[in-house]
């Protein structure tokens, strides 16, 4: 068992794990924090994706163990208050989730290249989310949602 | 996916560490290989050993004779080179490795020592004629990378040995680089082929004096193609010369079918990328 000392959305956490249980396994399981989405557990789909200390990484590939001092950020940290954060507010508004499954992830990869609140370039957008499939194939409405992202300066997490 | 974990704080305690349990042990450096095969029950190692408390191992130095730590995760090595003309190759294949998550966890040694014959890295690694610094129980070794993969999963790593810095020798002026990779779909993929070529002008800035093909995925390692390297050099760079190149290095490649696509489908492509990227390179070098 190993003892990691972890901050997720702001909040410390201190565990007791086992060195075989990733980031995604303990966020769900162990801290409670659903929003992140297991799938193809092989790092092909994104829909894990978190930032650990503010880089996007596939939480289903990243042993917990590591994380120790880290600062995490999921989906539930990325409003900072009631209000939605500008990223969700632009899926909503062009209707950019269809089963939603797929959208943590998208939304947690957009976060990590406006997190210093500027206006990132569509191209910079796109190929944050290389990453990160949508097996509804919605990807019109994502599209617009990063066009309205890039259109209007989103401010970071 | 049970396995004993250790995370040594040293360089020598991990190769302690290898050395000691061997053909049980597995580095984990970046996680997004291994991780995979250990989760899916593929690789069964009895003992993992993490470099991530090991210092001194991962960085980017452009000064002078180039240093990349082997624990520099790939998107440190892009961020590192970006801009950088010369290194046009290397951050066009850094960029075309999975998505940003696994280019944010993924490292440049680890791309390397799981000798994937489609190991994007490699590619435009030996266009630069990189060396690796290995550390093992009998000390420190440095190997040229040409000749260090030995097959699929093999390398010339011995028993307890861990590569830890890809050293750049110093590019010569009029140099161009590029890199340029096939996949079933536009992004996060495997290569079907991809290639990187690196052409350095003579002082004339038209004469080629130094080729460099490096192709992935059509055979069981990334290869130099040494005969269309011969044909390149001493020669103008035209669209001939190129395309004499790409039949070359179709013949030096040992394509197989699979999954991705025939043998048949990868020389053709192995013809046509070298073609592309000979001439790209070309004209970076005469652009420079």
């Amino acid at each position: 068992m190993i003892p990691i000392g972890v901050t997720v959305n702001g909040r410390f956490h201190q565990l007791t794990i086992e060195p075989h249980r990733t980031l995604l396994d303990v966020l769900r399981h162990e801290i409670g924090l659903t929003g992140t989405k297991s799938n193809c557990q092989s790092g092909e789909c994104g829909a894990c994706t978190v930032l650990v200390d503010g880089r996007a990484i596939n939480s289903c590939l990243y042993l917990a163990a590591r994380t120790d001092g880290a600062e995490i950020l999921t989906v539930e940290g990325l409003a900072a208050s009631d209000d939605l954060h500008p990223i969700q507010v632009a899926f909503i508004e062009n209707a950019a989730v269809q089963c939603g499954y797929c959208t943590p992830g998208f939304l947690m990869s957009i976060a990590a290249v406006t997190g210093d609140q500027r206006a990132p370039a569509m191209d910079e957008l796109r190929a944050a989310v290389e990453g990160n499939i949508c097996r509804c194939t919605g990807y019109t409405g994502i599209s617009q949602a990063l066009r309205q992202i890039a259109d209007r300066s989103v401010e970071g997490p | 996916m049970r396995f004993n974990f250790h995370r040594p704080d040293t360089l020598e305690a991990a190769i302690g560490l290898l050395w000691e349990h061997n053909s049980d042990a597995a580095l984990l450096a970046g996680g997004t290989a291994l991780l995979i095969d250990v989760q899916h029950g593929e690789l069964t190692p009895r003992h993992l050993v993490s470099l991530w408390g090991v210092s001194g191992l991962s960085g980017v130095s452009l000064n002078g004779e180039g240093r990349v730590g082997a624990l520099t995760t790939i998107s440190e090595l892009a961020e590192a080179v970006h801009g950088r003309p010369q290194l046009a190759g290397l951050y066009e294949a850094a960029r075309m490795i999975g998505g940003r998550q696994i280019q944010n966890m993924a490292t440049v040694g680890g791309n390397i020592c799981k000798a994937s014959p489609g190991a994007d890295m490699v590619p435009p690694l030996l266009g630069l004629d990189a060396k690796l610094t290995l550390q093992g129980p009998e000390g420190e070794r440095s190997v040229p990378l040409d000749g260090f993969l030995t097959g699929p999963d093999m390398t010339a790593l011995k028993p307890g040995e861990i590569l830890t810095s890809i050293r750049l020798p110093l590019i010569p002026q009029r140099t161009g680089t590029a890199f340029l990779k096939v996949m079933r779909r536009r992004a996060v993929d495997c290569s079907i082929v991809a290639v990187a070529a690196r052409i350095t002008l003579a002082e004339d800035g038209r004469t080629c004096a130094e080729a460099r093909v490096g192709v992935a995925a059509a055979a069981p390692n990334p290869f130099r193609a040494k005969t269309a390297e011969g044909a390149l050099e001493g020669v103008e760079i035209g669209p001939d010369v190129a395309r004499e190149a790409g039949r070359l290095a179709k013949d030096e490649s040992t394509p197989i079918d699979d999954v991705r696509a025939s043998a048949e489908y990868r020389s053709l492509l192995v013809e046509t990328l070298v073609e592309r990227a000979v001439l790209t390179a070309a004209d970076r070098a005469g652009g420079e």
